[in-house]
């Protein structure tokens, strides 16, 4: 027992940590029905990265940060000026046309640059078991300014993601905020990726909230038990892959897959 | 939802794990692969209880490491590892696993690549005309003769640390070097008549192998790793081929095969799979392995009518 906690409290604390801002943020996604929004935003920021390299800046420093941030930047304002009010075409196919394009660019870039693209490659699988102190503490910071903002303008990031229609006629300014909101987004895919990868994120971000409408309508209910669901799977996911030596990215992903099959023949049976 | 899952994990982390903290008396010895992992057990012997981190026939530079290897190097007497980048997954793992014996200078991980003469050092460090190594080629077991000096500086890194065993240790080295140096003799004799031979292989792996016995590399298949080969670059690969009557073509089995496949087909030579790393194809030891690829080498350039008029 102490091994497990010795071994594996850094990567619980990062999955309780990425757990609440995806599981939030995966509300808003779900209610916006842009599921693959970060697998886009994400291959935007590996593209970005990707530039930065042919440039000649090494992986991981700060130009190299930077630079994919502008990336994903970029995407959150495509992603802004496409979501129109009376929708001609649907947003979905916006994010897979712009997750295709960057990820054939970065293809392409890196075949300009003396090195290949595994580098990249692990840029979007991440490893949470090696996750470093550092780099909790980094969580800490960027994920608890986007948390903050988001609560200081909860009504109107609410507002935008349910009901567009409504905003738009009550005269907000619905492009600015989705701006704020996929900026904001931007900045914490960017980050958790690198850590998690993508396969994870993508589970952190959609599967608590899934859970949770399935058992509740109620916007915080949907939250709390989103974030329930979500520690929980991730627990069960690292105490799986300690167990039985699986890699712990993919073990979460699965425990997360389990926990939403459960959810459903509950639901189904039950209620 | 939270105890049907949780608890039967947790209770099974903790019963796998039990019987592991019981290992007595040995030297645990974490190796990052199958070729150190082997040396290393010939070195110390019968004590040593060696975990390798890169299963044979994976990729080393981009290994995924799991808890169980966390674990084994935290728990490790000894760190062995290949140097320069060629496990770029090093310092993340020795960082997660926070073992202290592995951090200092002069502490216990054993650096293999000590006093190897490298190969393709980036002239210009900035890496822009570069290649994906900074410090030079990192294959560098795949020339035999290496392989000595590697068991050299294992040898030497085990005596440092257990400086009371240091007689036993240095007489399996010695037996280890001579069994080494029967092989090379054997190996260049074997190989003495395709002096000069010409092929292309898949990833920068061979080099070393292929100075050693006096081959001649044509080309790689990707141009980079990971980046698909450009039409062009098949075609200028194709011609030169031809032009220097390479005669086989070189893969290791974690490279896909279609590509190689179809260079190989092009020009009409064999595919061979070679391993660098210990223990694929259940072949355990580094001199069995060498045999084993240079027994492949041979039946290919025998087989290839590439260069045959």
């Amino acid at each position: 027992m102490p091994d497990f906690f010795v071994l594996m409290w850094k990567p619980l604390l990062a999955a309780v940590i990425l757990t609440g801002i995806h599981a939030y943020l995966g509300y808003h996604v779900i209610e916006r029905k842009v599921v693959f929004v970060d697998l886009s935003l994400a291959q935007i920021a590996a593209l970005g990265a990707s530039a930065a390299f042919l440039i000649g800046y090494e992986l991981h420093s700060v130009p190299s940060y930077l630079l994919s941030l502008l990336a994903t930047f970029l995407g959150a304002v495509i992603f802004a000026a496409t979501r129109t009010r009376y929708e001609r075409i649907p947003q979905e196919a916006v994010i897979g046309i712009v997750y295709a394009v960057s990820s054939a660019l970065a293809i392409m870039v890196l075949s300009r640059s003396p090195e290949g693209d595994e580098h990249i490659r692990h840029m979007l699988t991440g490893n949470i078991l090696l996750v470093t102190s550092q780099e909790l503490l980094w969580m800490c910071a960027i994920y608890g300014l986007v948390g903050l903002f988001h609560w200081k303008y909860r009504r109107i990031f609410f507002a935008i993601s349910s009901a567009p229609g409504k905003t738009f006629a009550a005269g907000m300014s619905v492009r600015f905020w989705d701006l704020m909101f996929y900026l904001s987004f931007g900045l914490v895919v960017t980050s958790s990726v690198e850590i998690a990868g993508v396969l994870l994120v993508f589970s952190f971000l959609i599967v608590p909230s899934v859970v949770a409408m399935l058992f509740s309508n109620g916007r915080s209910a949907r939250l709390w038990i989103g974030w329930a669901a979500g520690i929980a799977a991730s627990v069960a996911g690292i105490a799986a892959s300690y167990a039985f030596d699986f890699p712990t990215g993919p073990s979460i992903v699965c425990a997360f897959g389990l926990l939403f099959l459960f959810a459903g023949l509950w639901r189904w049976k039950f209620l | 939802m939270k105890k049907n899952i949780f608890w039967p994990c947790l209770m099974l982390a903790f019963l796998l794990n039990l019987p592991a903290a019981h290992a007595a008396e040995k030297i645990r010895i974490v190796a990052t692969m199958g070729t150190l992992g082997a040396f290393s057990k010939q070195i110390v012997g019968a004590d040593a209880d060696i975990h390798v981190v890169a299963k044979p026939g994976r990729d080393i530079h981009f290994v995924q490491p799991t808890p169980k290897d966390v674990l084994k190097v935290k728990k490790a007497d000894v760190f062995v590892h290949g140097g320069l980048d060629l496990e770029v997954w090093r310092a993340p793992l020795l960082n997660a696993a926070g073992n202290a014996r592995f951090f200092t200078q002069n502490g216990a991980a054993i650096d293999a690549s000590q006093g190897i003469a490298l190969l393709e050092v980036p002239v210009d460090p900035s890496r822009l005309q570069g290649d994906i190594h900074v410090f030079g080629n990192p294959h560098y077991w795949t020339d035999p003769v290496n392989a000595k000096q590697m068991v050299k500086n294992l040898s030497t890194g085990f005596v440092r640390l257990y400086p009371e065993r240091s007689a036993e240790f240095e007489r399996n080295t010695a037996q280890l070097l001579e069994q080494l140096d029967a092989a090379i003799e054997r190996w260049t004799r074997e190989l003495a008549p395709y002096q000069g031979t010409a092929f292309v292989s898949y990833h920068k792996s061979w080099p070393y192998f292929a100075k050693r016995f006096g081959f001649d590399i044509v080309g790689y298949i990707e141009p980079k790793p990971g980046i698909p080969p450009t039409g062009r670059h098949l075609k200028e690969l194709a011609e030169l081929m031809k032009e220097r009557q390479a005669r086989f073509v070189v893969k290791e089995t974690y490279q896909e095969r279609r590509a190689a496949e179809k260079v190989a087909r092009d020009a009409d030579v064999p595919l061979i799979t070679l391993m660098q790393f210990a223990g694929e194809d259940k072949i355990s030891g580094y001199v069995e392995m060498m045999d084993e690829n240079i027994r492949r080498v041979i039946e290919a350039i025998e087989k290839s009518s590439n260069g045959r008029d």
